[in-house]
């Protein structure tokens, strides 16, 4: 599949066409200054076991710093989720510590801490009182119902009522919604909403807004491509790291490896 | 420091909103059944007091003696046994969320139920009120403080009470045995420690829930005797409780629910 470049209005288009047209530009992390930024994660002996007790990954240690775009290439699919939740919060170590000196999200478009017999309105106001602007809470439900294309009606009915895409819709507007310094983006909880089609240009440039300045890490995915913006990348193959480095050098080595 | 604590109120405040709101839900009256529920066991006390006969007490009216004990006793047990209880299964997704922590949501606990209870009580001290056609408290500050010092000293039990258990669960079995029979029996819901010879005086009032119950009392009614009650006892065990529980969840924090498999 040829590479794909996240351009500034949102799009996903072909790497050779971006290179072509100077209208598309491709985003990049923030340029490498002297003073090293500071550690935002920092996992020492990370270990998860996962079902029937198979190791997932063990004894991982990683830094990410301020600004830093990572992206996880592994065929282990399991092992790759397993690492983006611990890093979100919803999973935790089996061995090691993990140590979050600032304000990462929980996965974008999934919410564990959500109450299913509240309503939309309460669930974003409880949030917008943990994470959102003091006296900002008007602004930011109004700003959440607008993103998730709300009517009156569904704002207001417990959100286990709602259909299943309007609540990930829900889900992914409150994640975009607050200011966090890094980000948790699982593409696989993503792809109902960026399939290809006018509504998913819309999610895309919302994400893209929200991620401009922001340090993320993710999960590899080919259909979606969002790794291709990462600088930063890290290749896990059977529990362990295999490379840790630069993006485009992880992503040569994987389809090295797949190619044989 | 004051936007740290600014954030902590705010982060507290969202907790309760969500726990109010999911209690209302539940209930088929809504709120009004939330209220409903511990004024039904004060009516249930009522009740039995007359069907017994018992006698009146000194300077205070029947209603207003047992309500009042009622509605604070009820108030301090369910705000320390939250603690016992730990953080209920329908709480832990919340623990995901890296801004929250298990204080959290004992400390919204203890917001929603004095939220709750002192509704409560100005519901039933306005209803008495009506009834009995006459203004029924001489001293509303103070027995708004006493109320608030009660819910205080229950938080700091709940807190404690909740570290401890996470370290040694068999002092839960003790504990809940302790407030919700032996206070239940001792902190002066059915009489006055007026009435009680100076034996039993002397050894009930090392309980502080009924140094809180008598104090209320004597701030509705003044010429209600409070022989050897003292608000600096009940002070001291807000504060002293207050203090140890932050101290404990200091030193322990990292062994708690709300870090994943160590430091977080």
């Amino acid at each position: 599949m040829p590479a794909k470049v996240l351009t500034q209005t949102g799009l996903f288009i072909p790497a050779e066409m971006a290179a072509s047209d100077s209208n598309f530009l491709p985003i990049q992390d923030p340029a490498p200054g002297r003073v090293k930024p500071p550690n935002v994660i920092c996992l020492k002996g990370a270990s998860i076991i996962g079902p029937n007790h198979r190791m997932l990954f063990e004894n991982i240690d990683l830094r990410i710093r301020k600004g830093e775009r990572w992206a996880i290439y592994t065929k282990q699919r399991q092992a790759g989720l397993a690492l983006l939740r611990c890093i979100a919060g919803v999973k935790s170590l089996d061995q090691g510590c993990i140590d979050v000196t600032s304000n990462v999200s929980w996965s974008l478009g999934e919410i564990k801490a959500l109450s299913k017999t509240l309503s939309a309105e309460e669930n974003s106001y409880y949030l917008a009182g943990i994470f959102g602007q003091s006296g900002q809470r008007a602004s930011e439900l109004k700003c959440i119902r607008q993103m998730a294309s709300m009517e009156m009606s569904e704002w207001l009915t417990p959100i286990q009522s709602l259909p299943v895409l309007k609540k990930l819709e829900f889900q992914l507007a409150l994640s975009l919604a607050f200011d966090f310094d890094f980000y948790v983006v699982d593409p696989f909880v993503l792809r109902p909403l960026l399939r290809a089609g006018a509504y998913s240009t819309y999610w895309q440039s919302l994400i893209l807004k929200r991620l401009r300045h922001r340090g993320f890490i993710t999960l590899a995915d080919a259909r979606l491509g969002i790794d291709t913006c990462c600088r930063r990348g890290l290749v896990l193959e059977k529990g362990a790291i295999l490379k840790q480095g630069s993006a485009s050098d992880c992503r040569s080595l994987v389809e090295a490896g797949l190619a044989e | 420091m004051l936007q740290s604590l600014r954030k902590e109120f705010d982060i507290v405040n969202a907790l309760a909103y969500k726990k109010l709101n999911e209690r209302i839900r539940k209930n088929p009256l809504g709120f009004l059944g939330i209220l409903v529920e511990p004024l039904m066991v004060v009516a249930g006390f009522l009740v039995l007091r007359t069907l017994f006969g018992l006698k009146q007490v000194e300077g205070i009216d029947t209603l207003l003696f047992l309500g009042s004990g009622c509605i604070l006793f009820f108030l301090f047990k369910r705000i320390a046994l939250g603690g016992l209880a730990g953080v209920s299964s329908a709480d832990r997704p919340v623990l995901t969320l890296r801004r929250v922590k298990s204080i959290d949501l004992l400390l919204a606990n203890g917001l929603v139920e004095a939220q709750i209870f002192s509704s409560c009580m100005l519901l039933f001290v306005i209803g008495v009120t009506l009834y009995q056609w006459k203004v029924l408290i001489a001293n509303p500050g103070a027995a708004i403080i006493v109320f608030l010092m009660a819910a205080a000293t229950a938080i700091g039990i709940s807190i404690t009470a909740f570290i401890v258990g996470q370290r040694m669960p068999y002092v839960n079995f003790f504990v809940k045995i302790v407030v919700s029979r032996v206070l239940f029996w001792t902190s002066g819901l059915f009489f006055s420690a007026a009435l009680l010879p100076d034996y039993a005086r002397s050894i009930l009032l090392w309980n502080p829930l009924l140094h809180a119950i008598e104090l209320f009392r004597h701030y509705l009614e003044p010429r209600y005797p409070i022989p050897g009650i003292s608000v600096g006892y009940l002070a001291a065990w807000t504060f002293g409780s207050l203090g140890l529980s932050l101290l404990l969840y200091e030193n322990n924090e990292e062994t708690l629910l709300d870090t994943k498999g160590g430091q977080q």
